[in-house]
């Protein structure tokens, strides 16, 4: 085997000011949601190129009370040289109820990153209004909803100009169902399997364009599809200018929606591949992310789940057919002990190939009582090896990176504008890692931060090719989390890119040639 | 003068012989079979053409069920004496003991008459047209048991029963209940036919017209106890366990059916205590350690379920049911060297059960931690458990994925279509089909399986079970 480039994390969350518990209030009771939270947004709230973190945080069980500032939502303000600030009072983002995931894009085109937050029977939207502050605007937007979701994700399904809103739900819970799961016969009580509960189907919102959205959810067939969502990410998978949208269900078949162009979704995962493994079993999808991992232009599915089940690959083969290569990248033996939450593809080494990161921890905290799978596990980087496979690095990473943690969510950025991406993990009941990629600096970089303006501000939906990779732009990675942070490229030992080909949603396509490496560019959509 | 002329008897060796016949026949008759086949041999040896005495000794065998001495010692006696009527009808009986059918019909027929006059000779020939398909003579056979009474008649029937001839033992048996003596005895057979022939309603009846005439038997209760299990009868069939155990509280079985009840309800913590007091009635026993493994794992504890099924295969080493349970919960902790240990293990002592090669190349294929190698162990594994038994679905699922994941589709399509065909319940399989048919362009058959697929998935959406 030839060495890869190494990738070195540190965790650098106490002195860079990170301070953040995740409160999911544990019970005797073994509420389902209590296992739940953590989703993170990494995204620059107040344009100053520094991406921010966003923390969701639990509330009392089962009044789901954010009754004590313990429970607050939390924003941190990246004040530069891997240093934050907690804003979270000032900007307004304290937060209501039990919150799960989060969702940031500029959904209202005016240069502001702006806020989805979801989370149990309460989700909120809140919009920047650039002064540093957030206002609720949740029930003017019409996006109210009693249901549990698990998180949201913004895309331009339309590719109207305008971020609309897709909102991953779980399942029909209150804390008057509470069964007994577990052992009955030594008393050993556990977190329910999701069959105990009904699923929910998921919801889309179309943005009209005034700060309102219409709910599609019916009209578009999304609502069609019962399941059990866990997270979602868009792209465009067989390459017809129109986002398609992938749902990780909860032992159940996973959902691709693909995107018929005329406000409808057909769900196609059984037909496309991309439903279940090779197994045939229903596993426990969690996060999910959705690029091109081969460099063969065609984005690729990997997603996390449970001990025992693998974190499965889906290579997109064209066609619209995807295949499970779980086992062909090595992802499956590396995998299959491990339970995972958070995930992100990208390149951690900068030498060209986009590595895996997944944030670890099972679901129950007795399964070590039943299983032999552990319940608090420290987090992975599977290296990409460029030729199809992966390799498991973490034990390079760093002495502090074996910490064995609950971890839940995953948002990765380039906190320190070096060209790495970091990586910041939540984990329930103990304190946040806020993860330096520390690799050598060997390596060249660019990092895209794009500009729309026949398409959305952000350029969500935005295909971009560097020599032969590609990646896009999306808010929409792992579990519940997001990150906002522009569109990363690892390019080994190039000094200048030759060609950069940028397909926007509007569908203008835009070439930059001779680039230099090693910058964070800004890309203006130019005019039709 | 008497003395010398007794002296000189027994210092004759054929006199000595008649004396050690004479002897082995009197040990004979009181049931000393061993000790008599020892004179038995005494005199053969002193006068090896001693009919009588081989005879004997050969009967002895028979009763014994050293049948291959038997047959040895028969043979012998018909080679030198082939006329002797008995010892064709012994040897017919002997051979029915050695599964030689064929052979022992044609003795047998040979001596059709000797046959006729013992309910137990007419019962062997029945029984040997049995095995060898042809029920209709068997049936005709069982007939002559008719003018012999009620107790050949109950031979007759269970026969029939034990060879699976289910509609001619309840007939037979149901034509004796109003004169076989023992009513008990008649009505938990007759309710045993009928459950085995699934008449599961019928065989309740029989054995409430039993409990209802006041017996109060153990076995009876639990039959009965399966019955209602059969019919979805719950409440009622864990009632009439209870009572069986009640009834017999010592006897492992009853514990261990209904922990199998339990079980089979999804009732794992109820399957756990039953399993628990078998193991408390019948603390060697590896069925109830199976079986309490059985609950744990539905229970999903693992940890507990391996302890269990170690406990079993401790207990009865040559249970392979237990060994690969054992190997599985052993593969499902992880602990894939010891899971792979009891594979082969299994291998080693059951090597004509494909169970443990299909069940030892998925999980190779599943965790291999160096994917060639694995993969090529897992693929020969696979195909011994085919070799074994081509009807194995689970085998020809497993092998059409890795050929499919080989990329060789035509192959991994033979085998999954076996696999649909085989067990057609079976969701997994359809979904498989359907890849390698896309991967051949036959789209309109891939959208046919996954119409398959998701037909038996939505069957499968049922409530949550009670724990």
């Amino acid at each position: 085997m030839s060495p890869l480039a190494p990738i070195r994390f540190r965790n650098v969350a106490a002195s860079a000011g990170v301070d953040f518990v995740l409160e999911n209030s544990p019970s005797a009771e073994k509420h389902l949601i209590e296992t739940m939270p953590g989703g993170i947004a990494v995204f620059d709230y107040d344009g100053d190129g520094r991406p921010d973190i966003f923390f969701t945080n639990g509330a009392s069980v089962p009044s789901l009370e954010k009754n004590a500032p313990k429970f607050h939502n939390r924003l941190f303000r990246n004040l530069g040289g891997m240093k934050f600030k907690d804003v979270t009072l000032e900007a307004g983002l304290a937060g209501v109820g039990y919150s799960i995931g989060a969702a940031a894009a500029d959904y209202d085109n005016d240069g502001y990153v702006d806020l989805f937050v979801a989370g149990v029977r309460s989700n909120h939207l809140y919009r920047n209004l650039g002064n540093g502050k957030f206002a609720d605007v949740t029930a003017q937007a019409g996006i109210s909803r009693a249901e549990w979701s698990i998180t949201g994700g913004w895309f331009d399904y339309d590719n109207d100009g305008l971020l609309d809103l897709f909102v991953v739900n779980y399942v029909k819970w209150s804390p008057e169902i509470a069964p007994f799961c577990g052992d009955p016969v030594r008393k050993l009580r556990a977190y329910c399997h999701p069959r105990f509960f009904d699923g929910l189907a998921n919801t889309l919102y179309h943005n009209r364009g005034d700060g309102t959205f219409e709910d599609v959810s019916v009209k578009s067939a999304i609502a069609s599809q019962i399941g059990k969502g866990m997270s979602v990410a868009f792209a465009d998978y067989d390459g017809d200018g129109l986002t398609d949208v992938f749902v990780t269900n909860d032992k159940l078949p996973n959902f691709l929606f693909h995107n018929l162009g005329n406000g409808k979704f057909a769900e196609v995962a059984l037909e496309a591949g991309a439903a279940l493994p090779d197994s045939g079993r229903n596993i426990s999808g969690m996060g999910v992310d959705f690029r091109d991992y081969d460099n063969d232009g065609l984005p690729d599915i990997v997603f996390t789940a449970l001990a025992g089940e693998t974190f499965p690959l889906f290579r997109n083969h064209g066609k619209g057919e995807f295949r499970d290569w779980t086992y062909h990248s090595r992802i499956g033996p590396l995998t299959n002990q491990r339970s995972g939450w958070g995930i992100g593809l990208f390149d951690f080494n900068n030498d060209g190939w986009k590595d895996i990161f997944t944030a670890n921890g099972h679901v129950n905290d007795t399964v070590e009582t039943f299983e032999a799978a552990k319940y608090k596990l420290a987090n992975s980087i599977f290296a990409n090896a460029g030729d199809g496979t992966f390799r498991d690095v973490s034990n390079d990473a760093s002495a502090d990176f074996e910490q064995a943690r609950a971890h839940r969510g995953a948002a990765f950025a380039d906190f320190n504008n070096d060209g790495k991406i970091d990586v910041v993990v939540s984990a329930l009941g103990e304190p946040a890692e806020l993860w330096q990629d520390a690799s050598p600096d060997d390596n060249t970089w660019l990092i895209l931060k794009l500009h729309g303006t026949s398409s959305n501000r952000d350029g969500i939906g935005a295909r971009i090719r560097i020599g032969n990779q590609y990646n896009q732009m999306t808010s929409s990675v792992g579990y519940a989390s997001s990150s906002h942070s522009g569109v990363h490229f690892g390019l080994g030992t190039t000094k200048q890119v030759d060609r950069i080909e940028i397909r926007w949603p509007s569908g203008i396509q835009q070439v930059l040639s001779h680039v230099h490496t090693n910058q964070v560019l800004q890309v203006t959509e130019p005019a039709k | 003068m008497f003395f010398c002329l007794l002296l000189l008897w027994l210092q004759n060796p054929s006199a000595l012989a008649h004396e050690d016949l004479k002897k082995g026949l009197e040990l004979s008759q009181k049931g000393d079979l061993q000790s008599a086949n020892v004179y038995l041999e005494k005199a053969l040896k002193l006068d090896p053409n001693d009919v009588e005495a081989r005879y004997y000794l050969a009967v002895n065998l028979y009763r014994l069920a050293q049948f291959a001495p038997a047959k040895a010692n028969l043979e012998r006696i018909l080679r030198a004496k082939p006329e002797m009527r008995a010892a064709i009808l012994l040897l017919g009986a002997v051979l029915e003991k050695l599964d030689d059918y064929r052979h022992a019909i044609r003795l047998l027929e040979s001596v059709a008459d000797l046959v006729r006059q013992q309910p137990e000779w007419i019962a062997i020939l029945a029984r040997c047209y049995y095995h060898t398909g042809l029920a209709d003579k068997a049936r005709a056979t069982l007939d002559w048991l008719q003018p012999a009474g009620p107790a050949a008649i109950f031979l007759g029937a269970e026969t029939a029963a034990q060879s699976g001839d289910l509609g001619t033992a309840e007939r037979l048996f149901a034509s004796i209940r109003s004169t076989y003596p023992n009513r008990a005895q008649l009505g938990y057979e007759l309710a045993m036919v009928q459950y085995q022939a699934k008449h599961f309603q019928e065989s309740q009846a029989t054995l409430q017209q039993l409990t209802e005439a006041g017996t109060r038997e153990s076995r009876v209760y639990n039959l009965l106890s399966w019955c209602y299990h059969r019919q979805n009868r719950l409440a009622e069939a864990l009632a009439a366990m209870r009572q069986a155990v009640e009834l017999d509280p010592a006897a492992e079985t009853n514990y261990d059916h209904l922990a199998q009840i339990l079980l089979e309800e999804g009732r794992y913590a109820d399957a756990t205590e039953a399993a628990e007091k078998a193991i408390a009635v019948a603390p060697k026993s590896s069925t109830a350690y199976q079986l309490r493994g059985r609950a744990e794992t539905g229970i999903g504890n693992f940890k507990l379920a391996l302890r269990s099924y170690t406990r079993a295969v401790e207990l009865n080493p040559a249970d392979a049911g237990a060994l690969l349970n054992l190997a599985l919960v052993q593969a499902k902790l992880f602990q894939f060297r010891d899971a792979a240990g009891s594979f082969e293990k299994g291998i080693a002592r059951s090597p004509k059960n494909p169970q443990f090669y299909e069940a030892y190349g998925r999980m190779l294929l599943e965790n291999g931690s160096d994917a060639g190698s694995n993969e090529a162990r897992a693929a020969s594994l696979l195909e011994k458990a085919l070799a074994l038994d081509n009807q194995l679905a689970g085998a020809h699922y497993e092998f059409g994925k890795y050929l499919l994941r080989q990329e060789k589709v035509q192959p991994a399509l033979a085998h999954l279509e076996a696999a649909a065909k085989l067990d057609p319940r079976d969701s997994r399989a359809f979904l498989a089909l359907a890849g390698a048919y896309r991967r051949l362009g036959r789209n309109a058959e891939a959208a046919e399986q996954l119409r398959k697929f998701k037909e038996l998935e939505a069957m499968k959406n049922s409530p949550a079970p009670p724990e």
